[in-house]
């Protein structure tokens, strides 16, 4: 028993229910010369099963008997472990793993994957994949170092870049891919989707709870499709207005979100930055933070409009700080108090 | 870095009143600039010409201070100059905001000119000097003693006409004092200045008698008592309950503890054989050369042509002083443990000697007598200094000179020798601004804690319209500038900023709510800057460090948040040791198990970390914990199941519950028993892992590298696979993933003549890996 969202994944590009031109355009991609990807879009929107779909397409079903080794190396400070994981005809690799020292993992294990050719005599391509997730956490060094193993090897390796935005990605590396867009399937997709879980699954679903399940998931088809499983295992008969439950750390937010709204005190300031240092601890990326922060102020009810712009605009500031400063607890509390002030000052 | 500077340069409105809060007068910063380190008291003969040279800057440094004006006030006055000592004699007590003068400034005037500064109103204070807003209470005792009152000008006039006092009373060194008689014994020809440049003041004027050291008086006596009863406590044996074989002597430097040992030990008629931390103390060194002490007899009492009855008991018997152990570390490495093994065994008394015990000292103090050595009082350290100042004929011009030197040096003895003896170099007498001065000029060698900077920074005096400029602030953050950024962040939110009552008025808005938007205003900025300063930590940090930055961070992360709010304290408490560190860490720490996580699901699921964080964990949680809760024992297997599906294991399990919001709740809805059975049926059965640890395979790996043979490598290869697939525990191991490895291991050897060891060793790292050693091994065998 798996859980749904990965029971109903689809493995081909036919199979594919969203995004069905993209489909159409990756599958010629693959019947002709295929070039160097960077696959970007939110998370959620199915970026890692298009690109499985791609590797299958190309390589046939080999490509899915996938396996995880853990590699070490010895750089002079300390031991790095980073896990790959491959199947025959591609490997695949998170450099951020290992924070600053993700160069080391590009000069050394790339160069050496790229230097190989493909052993396979029956596989159908000559060439190997690489697939890098998580590319937009990579270091500029590490980025610098890989732009030139993209071109030397070409006779060997095509690499799969996978990332949320293109935006911290250097502009020889893009230059040097075809950048594909994954975006957010629509509601009425999505909750064509859930329809369709839940009558495999035998549980009855309305169509009106289907979008409600898949607005409050913001569009993100793999939030949807848990959401819909933890409901359905709390209670088998879901009614029109069930309520949506909130994921743990959303309803953390929600709760910054109430105390900023109720009152504006240093005291409030003060459980407030205990509760992010909460959030942060659990692994909930800071600019995530900031974002779900900002929105629930925005649209909170209780937001005098002035207040608005101020609480938009100081979040776009602190946002970009949080991708260049240190410390993000200083900026996500400097954001804070600062609408605060403004929530507090706007009543007069 | 541009929004960084709009930020600097407005930060709206207040900004003005920043600019006039910190006059630009930079005269402190120039004076103490100029003023080179106090010579250390260590320092051997040698350097005594040096600091003749250094003697010319010195002097240089004191210059008269000035009663700082202000440029709020509406017509500065003129500070008069009063004949000397006109004050003498007088008692002064302030109260309330003088217009001019800061109440330190004006009694700091008060004592150059020899009046005596008090708190309280009494029948002996002669004047109250009354300011704006002064204390009901000293108002009401004013009353009730009939004491006349002075405001701010006519204080002035009274300097200004007050008639010169006859000279201070010199100092009498021997006033009252049985000291008298030992100081003759010390005297040497104060006039001779060769003499006094051959030895430091410090070790001239050494105590050599019990009576002379200053103050610690039971701590002396109780030092005295332990080698005493020593010789009687060897025989009876050392319980280390109330009779222990060694001492620790714990205390500020400069307050005479080595001195104090020194003299003991001699006056017991000891052979004192000091080691301190210009020996080698290792646990080697420290064998080779107690180890001979302990059991040897001195032979120096037989070269003493004349010895009494007394001497002659006590002669050929050594004690071992250990000076500085706190210093025995990372060189010393097993110093301390020998220390302790050789104390255990010791035939002679030993002294050790600490500043501070530390918990390096822990096993020392547990078979040690400890004694405490607390700095001296004003009053113990006095006379003695002006003892010693006349001796050298340094004349003080008040007699308050010396209990400001000695609170400025902290009862340091030694420092305020020093600071002394440096100052006879240029000037033969001192006066109290000059004293004041001296102090000043010597500060710099406090180190502060974070914590005493933390406290300045935040309290009220620092931001006092005449205290200091932005540069005195600047220089705090210089002390700890690490941590400093982060104490302020930690501790700024607790602080109720002091708004000045003057903000923007409006009639329709009540005043308390004015006050919170002033103080969240206040908030805010500093919140702002502390952003700023993180910027500008990133980018001296960065992987271009600047550190030309430093002063830029410190205005930012320190100066001015604090600034925006500084006031009282209002959780009481302490301020705290920034929580951000161990943040840091626990996040660290969930961030790894969050990764182990991943890459155990990542067999079935595409998600990052971060899309397995955001939406798979919470779907698991519910699916991992409420069977459980629910079904009790029943859910179990259903639980199980679920996580082979995934990979997960029991680790992976808790670290789900931990990860998980509330999850601590859920774990105890979870029955106990039903938790047990759970934990044990999983450890009973077998599960599948997606992988082995690297670090796991690692050493068989290097173990049958070793006996690789690289001739036969290519015949075996086949083999070797085979084998392979029985170590890989993977279920989803088919016959075309079989199929694959022989012909990749095919062409592997077919290629093998033309490409190079790396090619072959990347080839097989990256697709197999794991599964070699196991392989290599199997190999062997069958050779």
């Amino acid at each position: 028993m798996s859980l749904w969202i990965d029971k109903y994944r689809p493995t081909t590009l036919e199979n594919l229910t969203f995004n069905q031109g993209l489909s159409r355009k990756l599958k010629n991609l693959t019947d002709s010369d295929f070039p160097h990807l960077l696959i970007f879009g939110p998370s959620g929107a199915g970026k890692k099963t298009r690109i499985l779909c791609i590797l299958k397409e190309l390589f046939g079903d080999g490509a899915e008997k996938i396996k995880i080794d853990q590699r070490s190396f010895d750089t002079q400070k300390k031991k790095l472990e980073i896990n790959i994981i491959s199947s025959k005809y591609h490997i695949e690799l998170t450099p951020s793993d290992v924070g600053n020292y993700d160069k080391i993992v590009f000069q050394e294990l790339l160069t050496e994957i790229a230097q190989t050719q493909q052993i396979d005599a029956d596989a159908k391509q000559r060439f190997k994949v690489v697939v890098i997730n998580e590319a937009d956490e990579i270091t500029r060094d590490a980025q610098a170092a890989l732009r030139r193993t993209m071109e030397k090897y070409m006779s060997n390796l095509r690499i799969i870049l996978c990332c949320n935005s293109t935006s911290r990605i250097i502009e020889p590396i893009r230059s040097r891919c075809m950048l594909i867009r994954v975006p957010l399937p629509s509601i009425d997709e999505i909750s064509t989707t859930l329809q369709h879980i839940a009558s495999n699954e035998d549980i009855r679903l309305s169509k009106s709870l289907a979008d409600k399940i898949s607005l409050q998931s913001q569009r993100n088809p793999r939030k949807a499709i848990l959401t819909f499983e933890v409901m359905a295992s709390q209670k088998k008969k879901l009614n029109d207005n069930a309520e949506i439950p909130k994921v743990d750390w959303e309803q953390v937010i929600d709760d910054i979100v109430g105390k900023i709204v109720k009152t504006q005190t240093a005291e409030t300031l003060s459980t407030i930055r205990q509760k992010i240092y909460e959030l942060q601890s659990h692994c909930i990326p800071p600019s995530l933070i900031l974002k779900k922060i900002a929105l629930g102020l925005f649209t909170n009810e209780d937001i005098h409009s002035k207040a608005r712009l101020d609480i938009i605009n100081s979040a776009t500031h602190y946002d970009h700080r949080l991708r260049t400063g240190r410390h993000s607890i200083f900026h996500l509390e400097a954001f804070v108090s600062y609408v605060m002030t403004s929530i507090y000052s706007v009543r007069f | 870095m541009s929004d960084i500077r709009k930020y600097f340069n407005a930060p709206s409105g207040a900004s003005k009143k920043n600019a006039k809060k910190t006059p630009k007068t930079d005269t402190n910063l120039d004076q103490s600039e100029n003023v080179p380190e106090e010579p250390k008291m260590e320092s051997s003969k040698s350097k005594s010409s040096k600091r003749a040279k250094e003697e010319d800057s010195y002097s240089e440094a004191p210059k008269k201070k000035l009663p700082k004006t202000t440029p709020s006030a509406p017509e500065p006055k003129e500070i008069p100059q009063g004949a000397e000592n006109c004050l003498q004699g007088k008692t002064f007590v302030f109260t309330g905001d003088l217009e001019n003068l800061t109440r330190e400034d004006a009694q700091d005037l008060v004592k150059s000119y020899g009046g005596k500064v008090t708190t309280a109103p009494s029948s002996r204070t002669s004047y109250v000097v009354v300011g704006d807003n002064p204390g009901p209470k000293k108002l009401e005792k004013i009353k009730q003693h009939n004491i006349p009152t002075l405001n701010e000008d006519e204080l002035l006039d009274l300097i200004r006409n007050a008639p010169a006092q006859t000279e201070a009373p010199q100092p009498s060194p021997a006033k009252g004092k049985s000291r008298a008689s030992d100081d003759m014994e010390i005297s040497e020809p104060s006039s001779s200045s060769t003499a006094l440049l051959s030895q430091l003041w410090s070790d001239k004027y050494k105590p050599r008698s019990l009576k002379e050291l200053c103050g610690n008086k039971s701590a002396v006596d109780n030092l005295q008592k332990w080698l005493k009863a020593w010789e009687s406590n060897l025989k009876s044996g050392f319980d280390f309950n109330s009779k222990f074989p060694a001492v620790l002597l714990a205390g500020p430097p400069g307050i005479g503890k080595t001195t104090a040992a020194h003299l003991i030990g001699k006056l017991e008629g000891y052979d004192v054989k000091e080691f301190n931390a210009s020996d080698t103390r290792s646990k080697k060194a420290l064998e080779m050369a107690v180890k001979t002490v302990t059991h040897n007899t001195s032979i120096v009492g037989f070269f003493q042509p004349e010895r009494s009855e007394n001497e002659v008991r006590k002669m050929g018997r050594t004690l071992i002083i250990m000076d500085e152990v706190d210093g025995m570390s990372a060189g010393d490495r097993g110093g301390v443990a020998e220390l302790v093994q050789l104390i255990k065994k010791t035939q002679i008394p030993i002294i050790c000697i600490c500043n501070e015990k530390g918990k390096k000292l822990q096993s020392l103090t547990n078979v040690c007598q400890e004694i405490r050595f607390q700095k001296p009082r004003v009053e113990q350290v006095r006379s003695r200094i002006m003892t010693i100042a006349s001796r050298e004929d340094l004349k003080f011009s008040q007699p308050n000179i010396a209990d400001e030197i000695i609170n400025g040096a902290n009862a340091d003895i030694r420092q305020i020798l020093n600071r002394l003896s440096s100052w006879k170099l240029s000037n033969n007498s001192i006066n109290y601004n000059e004293g004041k001065a001296l102090n000043k000029a010597s500060e710099k060698n406090v180190i502060l804690d974070p914590f005493d900077i933390t406290s300045r920074l935040f309290g009220t005096s620092i931001w006092n319209n005449r205290a200091g400029n932005v540069n005195d602030k600047l220089e705090l953050y210089f002390h700890e500038s690490d941590i400093l950024p982060l104490m302020i962040q930690e501790n700024y939110l607790k602080i109720k900023p002091h708004i000045s009552s003057n903000t923007i008025e409006r009639d329709d808005v009540n005043p308390d709510d004015l006050e919170q938007i002033a103080i969240l205003e206040a908030i805010s900025k500093a919140a702002a800057s502390i952003s700023d300063g993180a910027m500008c930590d990133s980018m001296i940090h960065g992987s271009q460090p600047q550190w030309t930055l430093m002063p830029v961070h410190g205005i930012f992360s320190c100066v001015i948040p604090t600034y925006y709010v500084h006031g009282i304290n209002t959780s009481g408490a302490r301020y705290a040791f920034p929580s951000s560190l161990g943040q840091i860490s626990r996040t660290n720490k969930y961030k790894r198990i969050l990764r182990e996580i991943q890459i155990h699901m990542r067999l079935k699921v595409s998600g990052d970390k971060n899309e397995i964080r955001q939406s798979y964990l919470p779907a698991l949680f519910t699916a991992l914990s409420r069977p459980l809760i629910e079904k009790g024992s029943e859910g179990i297997a259903e639980v199980i199941d679920l996580m082979d599906q995934y990979y997960l294991n029991k680790d992976d399990w808790d670290a789900i519950m931990e990860l998980s919001f509330g999850g601590d709740k859920i774990l105890k809805e979870i029955d106990k028993s039903v938790k047990a059975a759970f934990t044990k049926k999983y450890n009973s059965s077998s599960h599948p892992v997606p992988f082995l640890k690297a670090s796991s395979v690692k050493s068989s790996k290097a173990a049958a590298a070793s006996v690789d043979v690289p001739d036969f490598e290519d015949a075996m290869e086949v083999e070797e696979v085979a084998k392979e697939e029985e170590v890989v525990s993977d279920d989803d191991e088919d016959i075309s993933k079989d199929k694959f490895i022989k012909q990749k291991s095919n062409a592997a050897a077919s290629t093998r003549r033309t490409s190079t060891g790396t090619k072959t060793r990347g080839s097989r790292g990256g697709s197999r890996g794991d599964g070699r050693g196991g392989g290599r091994k199997a190999v062997r065998k069958i050779k």
